[in-house]
């Protein structure tokens, strides 16, 4: 009777698989898909407006997402974008200030605080939160640094999202699209594109119809980095992630192997009673 | 009495709540529905926050319980500890130096990060365990998870992208075609669900979870 792989031997075969990833690099050719293609598009777009970057990641996420967002930060400063970051996790206004001195946005970008981007503080309570922060003046009475708004020359000119040029989602949790779509998009109609890991099932409804494009996980970061020529974490992920994928693959195939062997010699033995 | 705290009165609450919110969306233009509207918003927002230093109050409590009531369960009183250690260290380090501060950030992105990706690393080996053990030929709803599965990780695999352009095709076809239809059609049914339980919260039909918590 064939005999199920034992944990042991998967772990180590994974733990090779891991280390080699580290080490190696297979050159491969990145094809850039549409939705990508959108999201890079509505950057160029809004080139020299104002973004607005809604935010719910946290540095529990530094690894898995802050590639793929230190690409489009990169961007957004590269066409002169100013942002206005709305955290909507404890942790987001230290953890988007990271973001933005490890992409040195002022040494490198000549951006400056208060003028050409702003950190808000964290707003509780979700839909209700996304809602009261489309009213920059009603939500907030300072910044993240305690800065009164009224002395924000960025948001002087700038009271509510109609007068912003982009709406830029950041979020992990496959529920808030629906609430972007609710509170942003249906209210004051402006290009959305969102930055996600995992979640593109539940932007699917909205593609074309609110959404303009996405990003999904660092393979489709990758293809950002690739077209916005700004390589950097996501296209150092490109081996791992092939690796990983062909590694379940073929464990999916072992699987059906062994799951099929047992049954064809468990009918023999039946055949044989 | 103890039914119109904790069943009417909320829905009355609710029921406001809900038509100041409904009035506010439709029909911005009416005279000081923005304000109220505004001011419903800015409480929820201050309930919200208030909800979540309970939640820490409550965290607090149990693993302060778990410490004095278990010291000879060693997983449960070492979880306790760790949780109070950690939370009165974070919580010092933020109050005394500001949550922007350079020690905030260095105890968030080497301590929190770390241990966050590390979690998520090792989580990778449970998962291609999982897929071997349950991805397998069994039925028509196992052939169909697993060819959906497999076409989407395929294309997700930059190498097999390269080696296979058709899969990329079939996901994306996958995706156009039957994840879209099925989430859009998803969504438009939780919506209508979602007013029909309004409007019946809205006539006091809709008992929904209130009273049931507090019972």
């Amino acid at each position: 009777m064939a005999k199920e792989i034992p944990p042991l031997i998967i772990y180590t075969i994974i733990f090779v698989v891991f280390i080699i990833a580290l080490v190696t690099i297979i050159p491969t050719p990145l094809a850039v898909e549409k939705p990508v293609e959108n999201f890079y598009d509505a950057i160029v777009s809004a080139k020299g407006g104002i973004a607005v970057w809604s935010t719910e990641t946290q540095f529990a996420q530094i690894e898995s997402v802050g590639p793929i967002e230190k690409a489009v930060l990169k961007t957004l400063a590269a066409n002169k974008i100013k942002i206005i970051i709305e955290p909507f996790n404890p942790q987001g206004p230290q953890y988007v200030a990271k973001l933005l001195a490890d992409i040195k946005i002022e040494e490198v970008y000549g951006y400056k605080y208060g003028v050409d981007y702003v950190i808000m503080p964290y707003l509780a309570g979700e839909e209700v939160a996304f809602a009261k922060g489309t009213k920059f003046e009603e939500a907030y009475a300072t910044d993240f640094y305690g800065t009164p708004i009224q002395n924000i020359p960025l948001l002087q000119g700038v009271k509510t999202f109609a007068d912003i040029d982009l709406i830029i989602c950041v979020h992990l949790t496959c529920t808030w699209p629906d609430m972007f779509i609710r509170q942003y998009w249906t209210v004051y109609h402006k290009p959305m594109i969102l930055l996600t890991n995992g979640c593109s099932t539940a932007i699917a409804p909205y593609l074309g119809k609110g959404v303009i494009g996405y990003i999904d996980g660092l393979g489709m970061g990758a293809q950002f980095e690739f077209l916005a020529n700004v390589p950097g974490g996501c296209m150092r992920m490109i081996t791992p992630r092939s690796l990983q994928g062909l590694l379940i693959i073929c464990f999916v195939i072992a699987g059906n192997i062994i799951y099929f062997a047992t049954r064809l010699k468990g009918e023999k033995k039946e055949v044989k009673k | 009495m103890s039914e119109v705290y904790t069943r009417r009165a909320p829905l009355a609450l609710g029921t406001i709540l809900i038509i100041v919110l409904i009035l506010n969306y439709f029909a911005p233009t009416l005279p000081y529905i923005g304000a109220v509207a505004s001011e419903i918003t800015k409480w929820a927002t201050i309930i919200a926050l208030f909800a979540g230093l309970y939640a820490i109050g409550i965290l607090f409590a149990h693993n302060i319980r778990r410490i004095y009531t278990r010291p000879g369960a060693n997983t449960d009183f070492m979880a306790g500890v760790t949780f109070i250690g950690s939370f009165v260290v974070f919580f010092a380090c933020l109050v005394l130096t500001g949550t922007g501060s350079a020690l905030s950030q260095a105890l968030s992105t080497h301590i929190t990060g770390m241990i966050t990706s590390t979690i998520d690393g090792l989580s990778l080996f449970y998962f291609i365990v999982w897929a071997y053990r349950r991805f397998r030929l069994r039925g028509i709803y196992n052939v169909m998870l697993i060819i959906g599965g497999i076409t989407w990780l395929m294309k997700e695999t930059p190498l097999l992208v390269y080696l296979f352009p058709g899969s990329r095709t079939a996901a994306l076809w996958i995706y156009d075609t039957f994840v879209t239809a099925v989430t859009r059609g998803a969504t438009i049914a939780g919506a209508v669900g979602a007013l029909v339980i309004i409007l019946r919260t809205i006539i006091w039909r809709e008992r929904g979870i209130l009273g049931i918590e507090v019972r």
